[in-house]
């Protein structure tokens, strides 16, 4: 038989015996990471982990794994992996480390907690632990345990992702989802059936329109990019809006070449053809929207041809895409982070969840289902809110200033804004900055330079990572190592399955895993409430518990099923059906019960009720001046195949498939500046300039440049003024801080300018020795909340 | 100087290569069929056969080939990838002994590799276009 499963040989046990090898069935869900929890088999010997096959049993993956943890045994025993805790033994950035215990380190933490405390006192009069602010990354198993650590051990409400500009990844698009429907959703591609593609209720979309995202290198939140190649083989038709020429975008149906920043103008003109010639859902529409007359003549601002000229496609294609988008059943949307990254990013997102509803795709078999986290154990970013009294969580850096996160829409601080209270000291200057594996100044910091200048103000910062990185060494003073993901215990609740995170290998050294961490700094710095838990499995079963909210049995019992679907987010229709809302009616979590089109909050708040068209901040036609010096549209952060932001920079096969910043220019340009394939180029804007290695990239928009991101260099060396290179070839050099729309959501990361010229040997310099050796007074500030 | 004659009773025989005995002849049980309609180059195959076969960065037992992308002559924008066996491949000769697929094709995020008899691949590779079959050399 053609690729036969062996059950003898892939079980479905959570653990079984096969010659010398233990092999135990888990998830993967970092790290280094990513945003999946794909099953894997672990094969150990003697508690070391010697291969790492796809899970055939579980139907999320089926098998079939991304190089993340197929090179997983090179990770686990790379020489640059902290071993033990360290303590900084000179000046920082020096990387001069002393090696302590655990037991030193915490005295080290809880003597600068104190100080911190008793500096938030004295100059500032406030109570104390607000002086911590800790920062997390992006969607990996790390999410929830820096917020625990956070607000369960030192008390404090500032949490905030590592100076990702406001909040530009998944946030805008899921505020966007709860405040129209009160639920998130997603493309609908199986994922939430055990028996995937034979599930009796589940149709195939007929077209999916894969938009701002490259799905098969960033697997986005919680999607297997992949996935789109079961549906493509199905016949599946595609729609891709993308200004580059992806591999979807060769094989698609209808490309959108748009221009970057432009979605929302886009979206409005796919309901201007929608509405205008009647393919819109009615008996939905009338049924189960708000506001739907107020869209009819807010479209009417957008004709195709107005719309053709503000995004840069053709009127054509815009009419042909939402035609043949409006007239599928089903018909879905698989969306991606540069919806996120523009300031009109809230905008964009509200424009394409009108589409979804209208026409009719919410919520149904193959088109985009509300989702919750399994079994509502549902402890992410928020976790540990509850230990935070209201006298605390008014002490809040910035939520203030934007009513969303005043109104408790998320947990997050905003980062921007946190920036802005490090340089000025208004309304206080953080003291300590808890880093749970998150690595800000090589990856998701904007404007990364004047975050490192800020940064170098902060009295403490303690960093909890698998490696030293740019980051630990400019800023920390303890550095503490973390257990990598087959090395620990945990689980995952983000959509479906509930899965386990089986420890599968022997611990590294002295690592610890992140939920250990918890419960280490929980039992030092708050014992009334840890010293319930007498494991690390106790604690755990107590998160997937929830406090009655969630499952009702223990870790152990998880770690044994392995894997636990959750019948509701099986379920279509639930607004139909009353499992929505908490009075059990049907309709959804809004005020008004409806799928809000017309948002009565954003009325309140002040922000335009219905979606709106708003130029990029730096763009052709808002600042045309800027524009003629600096004549390329510069967008960052495409995903590579296999990487994960800057994790995986010390490994030899990683790097052989990505040996370094590989930016993508277009034919034209090369022709232009005399670049042929490999030259070094720099990017220039008025922020800053990084260098990164040209690709001549066939069909991409001719005057855009596509930077990567996350590039630094643990070959290189660590202590300052070098930094591991981190500013050289770093994309962020050029983006900004303090730049979004209204709505404080969406930060301009992928549509902003710069010039492009090549290296050379007159010009070539260390833009990182610059940066590292510069004087730390002054900051260039920036504010604009966008129209 | 070959007559004409000469030169094209060459040709014929070249021509006629079908009747080849290769050298190397020997029969072949198994093969890896590849649909390369849907392969996007997402590297798993090459470093999952790195990884089996334990093998430095530098050195492949499968590599992803590339076409394009290319805007061709008929206007359609084209972009096409096929991993090509190298010489450092055993079909993984002792996974398949034991009953397991060959690891690339485990792990293929597309699912665009297949492995199993000659016969039965050959039959699959009738079903569609853009499938190429490669013999193994598992000895």
């Amino acid at each position: 038989m053609i690729n036969e499963l062996n059950q003898d040989l892939y079980k479905t046990d959570w653990r079984w015996y096969e010659d010398g090898y233990e092999v135990t069935r888990t998830s993967v869900w970092t790290g280094p990471g990513c945003h999946n929890g794909c099953g894997v088999l672990a094969y150990a010997k003697d508690g070391k982990l010697e291969r790492v096959e796809g899970d055939p049993n579980f139907a999320y993956n089926q098998g079939r794994l991304c190089l993340r943890c197929i090179n997983m045994v090179e990770q686990i025993y790379n020489h640059d992996r902290l071993k033990w805790p360290l303590l900084l033994d000179g000046e920082k950035g020096s990387n001069k480390w002393k090696r302590v215990t655990w037991d030193e380190a915490l005295d080290f933490i809880e003597e600068a907690f104190q100080d911190c405390c008793d500096i938030i006192r004295n100059e500032y009069g406030g109570i104390g632990p607000e002086g911590v602010v800790a920062l997390s990354g992006t969607g990996r198993n790390a999410m929830w345990q820096g917020a625990m650590v956070l607000r369960t051990a030192f008390g404090s409400p500032n949490m905030s992702f590592g100076f990702l500009s406001a909040d530009s990844c998944y946030q805008p698009r899921m505020t966007a989802n709860l405040l129209q429907e009160g639920d998130c959703w997603i493309l609908d591609n199986a994922q939430l059936h055990p028996d995937r593609y034979n599930n009796e209720e589940w149709v195939k979309p007929e077209v999916v329109i894969v938009w701002a995202n490259q799905p098969l290198a960033s697997n986005p939140d919680g999607f297997v990019g992949h996935w789109l190649i079961d549906l493509m083989r199905m016949g599946t038709k595609f729609i891709v809006v993308d200004p580059a020429l992806t591999w979807l975008a060769s094989k698609a149906d209808i490309w959108l070449q748009i221009r970057p920043g432009t979605d929302c103008a886009l979206a409005l003109g796919f309901l201007n053809v929608i509405i205008n010639e009647d393919l819109y859902d009615h008996e939905w529409t009338e049924t189960w929207t708000y506001g739907f007359d107020s869209l009819v003549e807010r479209v009417q601002e957008y004709p195709t041809d107005k719309v053709a000229e503000i995004c840069w496609v053709e009127e054509q294609l815009i009419i042909d895409a939402a035609r043949m988008y409006a007239k599928a059943k089903p018909a879905g949307i698989q969306w991606g982070l540069a919806i996120d990254m523009q300031i009109a990013a809230m905008e964009a997102s509200n424009a394409i969840d009108d589409m979804v509803a209208i026409c009719g795709n919410l919520d149904v078999p193959g088109g985009n289902v509300l989702v919750r986290y399994a079994y509502n154990s549902s402890k992410k970013y928020g976790a540990g809110l509850e230990f935070i009294s209201p006298e605390m969580l008014d002490r809040r850096i910035g939520t203030q200033q934007s009513p969303i996160h005043k109104a408790g829409y998320t947990p997050f601080i905003p980062p921007d804004l946190l920036l802005e209270a490090m340089e000025t000291g208004v309304p206080y200057r953080p003291q300590l900055i808890w880093v749970e594996q998150t690595n800000p100044i090589a990856n998701m910091a904007g404007d990364a330079p004047r975050v490192y200048k800020a940064w170098k103000k902060v009295k403490y910062t303690i960093v909890a990572d698998y490696y030293l990185t740019p980051t630990a060494v400019a800023f920390a003073d303890c550095v503490l190592p973390m257990a990598m993901s087959i090395e620990r215990n945990s689980y995952r609740s983000w959509w479906q399955p509930l899965r386990t995170i089986t420890a599968a290998a022997g611990r590294y050294y002295e690592c610890k895993s992140d939920e250990e961490l918890v419960v280490t700094m929980g039992k030092r710095f708050n014992p009334e409430f840890y010293d319930q838990f007498e494991t690390t499995e106790d604690f755990l079963t107590w998160m997937i518990q929830d406090e009655g909210n969630g499952v009702d049995y223990t870790f152990k019992d998880l770690k044994e099923k392995v894997y636990d679907w959750w019948d509701w987010n099986e379920t279509y229709r639930k607004y139909e059906k009353g499992l929505l809302r908490e009075d059990g009616n049907p309709g959804f979590v809004t005020a008004t019960g409806l799928f809000e089109i017309y948002s009565p909050l954003f009325d309140v708040w002040g922000f335009d009720p219905l979606p709106h068209h708003m130029e990029p901040y730096e763009s052709p036609y808002r600042t045309p001046e800027l524009y003629k010096e600096y004549p390329l549209i510069y967008t960052s952060g495409h995903r590579h195949i296999g990487l994960f932001h800057s994790e995986h920079r010390q490994l030899p096969h990683m790097r052989q498939i990505h040996p370094t910043a590989i930016a993508d220019i277009s034919p034209e340009l090369a022709e232009e500046l005399d670049v042929r394939e490999g030259d070094w180029v720099w990017f220039e804007n008025p922020r800053g300039k990084c260098k990164q290695q040209a690709h001549i990239a066939p069909g991409l928009m001719p005057n855009l440049v596509r930077a990567r991101h996350g590039w630094w260099f643990p070959e290189q060396e660590a202590a300052e003024p070098h930094l591991y290179g981190v500013f050289d070839c770093n994309a962020n050099n050029l983006t900004t801080m303090g730049v979004y729309g209204p709505t404080h959501y969406g930060a301009p990361y992928k549509s902003t300018l710069c010039k492009c010229y090549k290296v050379t040997p007159e010009n070539d310099h260390s833009e990182t020795e610059l940066i590292t050796t510069q004087a730390l007074t002054g900051y260039h500030f920036t504010r604009f909340e966008g129209v | 100087m070959p007559t004409a004659e000469e030169m094209n009773r060459g040709f014929d025989a070249v021509r006629f290569w079908a009747d080849f005995k290769d050298h190397n002849a020997k029969p072949v049980e198994n093969g890896l069929l590849i649909d390369y309609e849907y392969c996007t180059n997402c590297h798993s195959c090459e470093v999952a056969c790195q990884m089996h076969l334990k093998l430095d960065p530098e050195n492949w037992g499968i590599k992803v080939l590339e076409y394009g992308p290319i805007k061709n002559a008929k206007g359609d924008w084209e972009w096409t990838y096929i991993p090509m066996p190298t010489d450092m491949c055993d079909g993984c000769a002792d996974r398949t002994k034991e009953g397991r697929l060959p690891n690339c094709v485990h792990h293929c995020q597309a699912g665009v590799m297949f492995y199993g008899s000659m016969e039965e691949l050959a039959k699959k590779a009738a079903e569609k276009p853009k499938m190429v079959l490669f013999s193994l050399d598992q000895d």
